[in-house]
């Protein structure tokens, strides 16, 4: 979509999309940002409500804790102040400014607490001090803003920073700036600018959203090498130094990084494999090897079932892949039949490949954590659980076999970034959907939420922590106000096991009742009988958007023997 | 001209085949002051021309606008 779409996608907006609030403040005629904004949230399915500080008046606002911006409860915040070094402002004027307006910012981090992002100024790489610009106290001031505002992000969890200079490396300063409008109107910058900028805004709502994509499916021939391999053989495909092979061999480069912060490989190709496997054996050219591959397919079947195929195996929704493929008849075929892949234009030139790839915005996340780089390892050692699933009879012999073990936390002070993100990442084995920020998550610790969460390992490999539940005390019952698991151990009654011991737990503590509640989504069936299978009782005359349950502690308890699981827990 | 159309209709958010000369903000109900800098910076972006601030802000209508971008040089 390009900027007209968008801006005209804002003013019809599509009916029945699930409601996104945003508050935005900035230092400029902000009515165009919001537009585009708008239109970019409808074209995620997000239904927008813009609450704009009003023109200037920040400074007013941020302090007015009654003040709209403050009860609007915003899903998220994007503050955005422009030192424009050709124009006179507040910024500029002194560094009084820059001290308050931090303070304000902190102030409004602690009292709104879900997720903000601040955006850097962009710098001016053009001053009356030509090449010394760096000594212009107009660049300082900004330099300092920018430095400033790095610095409070780490002191403050829910504040991230985005760099707006990123943008200007990629369109350069005369198609950021719009130095007209910035006289004329107080729009400091181009259209193109803001539609960057929404772009850039955008992937940390896909990251809270929980809708960053998680796979990347890849082709083969004239995708990650060049020529055909069947054709020309493990050493004939172009891979390696001199142009073209070189361009292919750094797109893999890019991929292997890409997986090494936890983004999973797979290839679909129609290829024979033991062409493809001889390639990725006898050519010493390739930068990525067949163990950082989740899934290799190399087969003549319809890649919208291989991709499908792919998606069952790894556990993750083919909502959450993108496809990459030089043929134009594979892509078209792929957004026919499986419009939720996404599927980007990609091919003639392997040197655009990294452009293309890296400029989706589709993979952030609001924070890196240790699983996340350990997460292709994992997928690895997934491909040996999943011979020995091919070897035994039984879930309880296959369940046995892995050795699992599990290591139980409680209160999540040590890992709140990893229990943050398990909140927005999980969609499918997670009973309520509820995603909280590392803020959130510190605030229930002190509200007296009992948070568990669990470490889970096997003979192959750690998963890292993969389980939690977060539980509200009210007297004696414990509400269970969101229980979640990763999708990759998944199958395997790790669920079963963890609950048994928050129960205990519980009944220690001097609970007598649980409840829970199950808000069904269309990514959440995985989960809809684990409550029932786990003893709860459904509450009679619930709704469908929302089933209750509830379980007596002392009597799941004395109730007879469980079935053991072979699961050996530490705590 | 499918270009120019194309700008006022995505930006006044009016069909395509509504759109004649004498289309005016007082017609269009969203032909504001902010819809008019985005149509001239839509317009500007397109056709790779540059409007003076006067010549952008006597546009009473869309048929003054065609006559505006033709000025400049550009077929419709």
């Amino acid at each position: 979509m390009d900027f007209l779409a968008y801006i005209q996608s804002y003013a019809n907006p599509t009916k029945g999309l699930p409601p996104f609030s945003i508050n935005l403040i900035t230092n400029f005629t902000d009515e165009v940002l919001e537009k585009v904004l708008g239109g970019m949230c409808l074209s995620e399915h997000l239904h927008p409500t813009i609450t704009r500080a009003p023109y200037k008046q920040y400074p007013l606002v941020l302090k007015d804790t009654s003040d709209v911006l403050y009860t609007s409860k915003p899903d998220i915040s994007f503050i955005f102040f422009d030192i424009n070094p050709y124009q006179h402002g507040e910024f500029t004027d002194s560094s009084k400014h820059i001290e308050e307006t931090l303070s304000d910012i902190r102030t409004y981090c602690e009292a709104i607490k879900t997720l903000v992002v601040v955006s850097l100024s962009p710098l001016p790489y053009n001053s009356p001090y030509g090449h010394f610009f760096s000594d212009d106290p107009l660049f300082a001031r900004a330099k300092e803003w920018n430095d400033r505002l790095v610095a409070l992000s780490k002191e403050v969890s829910n504040l991230y920073v985005f760099d707006t200079n990123t943008i200007v490396y990629r369109l350069g300063e005369e198609r950021v700036r719009d130095m007209r409008g910035s006289y004329a109107f107080d729009i400091p910058f181009t259209n193109d600018f803001f539609v960057a900028l929404g772009h850039e805004w955008l992937a940390c709502i896909r990251a809270i959203r929980g809708r960053s994509r998680k796979c990347i499916v890849l082709d083969l021939d004239n995708t990650l090498w060049g020529g055909v391999v069947g054709e020309a053989g493990p050493l004939g495909i172009a891979l390696g130094p001199g142009y073209p092979g070189v361009a292919f061999q750094n797109f893999q480069r890019t991929l292997l990084r890409l997986w090494e912060r936890g983004i999973i490989l797979a290839i679909a190709s129609k290829n024979n494999l033991a062409d493809v496997q001889e390639a990725f054996k006898k050519n010493p050219h390739f930068v990525l090897k067949e163990e950082h591959f989740a899934a290799i397919r190399a087969n003549w079947d319809d890649k919208s079932d291989t991709i499908a195929d792919i998606a069952r195996e790894l556990n993750i929704g083919t909502d959450s892949m993108v496809f990459i493929d030089d043929s134009p008849l594979e892509r078209e075929r792929m957004r026919k039949e499986r419009p939720e892949v996404l599927v980007p234009e990609f091919g003639a030139a392997p040197e655009d490949s990294i452009g293309t790839l890296l400029s989706l915005k589709v993979f952030h996340q609001m924070s890196l954590t240790e699983e996340d780089k350990k997460k292709g390892k994992m997928y690895a050692e997934e491909r040996q659980r999943t011979a020995v699933l091919k070897t035994t009879k039984s879930k309880k012999e296959y369940i046995a076999e892995l050795g699992i073990t599990m290591q139980i936390f409680e209160g999540a002070e040590n890992d709140i970034a990893r229990v943050s993100q398990l909140t927005q990442k999980t969609n499918q084995y997670n009973l309520t959907t509820r995603r909280y920020s590392e803020a959130d998550i510190r605030r229930l610790l002190k509200d007296g939420w009992r948070i568990y969460s669990a470490k889970v390992a096997d003979r192959f490999g750690e998963y890292g922590i993969v389980i939690l539940a977060l539980i509200a005390p009210e007297e004696t019952e414990a509400m269970l106000d969101t229980f979640l698991m990763s999708c990759r151990v998944m199958g395997r009654d790790v669920e079963f096991a963890f609950l048994e011991h928050v129960i205990r737990k519980l009944h220690a503590a001097g609970f007598k009742k649980m409840t829970a509640s199950f808000i069904p989504t269309p990514k959440n069936v995985p989960s809809k009988d684990f409550l029932p299978d786990a003893g709860f009782v459904e509450k009679k005359g619930g709704k469908k958007s929302v089933k209750e349950y509830a379980l007596d502690i002392p009597s799941h308890l004395k109730g007879k023997a469980k079935k053991k699981l072979p699961i050996a827990i530490v705590e | 001209m499918d270009t120019l159309k194309k700008i006022f209709s995505s930006v006044l958010n009016v069909p395509v085949s509504s759109i004649t000369d004498a289309l005016s903000p007082e017609i269009a109900e969203a032909w504001d002051s902010l819809n008019a800098i985005i149509l001239l910076t839509e317009i500007e972006k397109a056709f790779k021309v540059k409007f003076t601030f006067d010549e952008a802000m006597a546009i009473r209508n869309f048929g003054e606008a065609v006559a505006l971008v033709r000025s400049k040089g550009i077929q419709l």
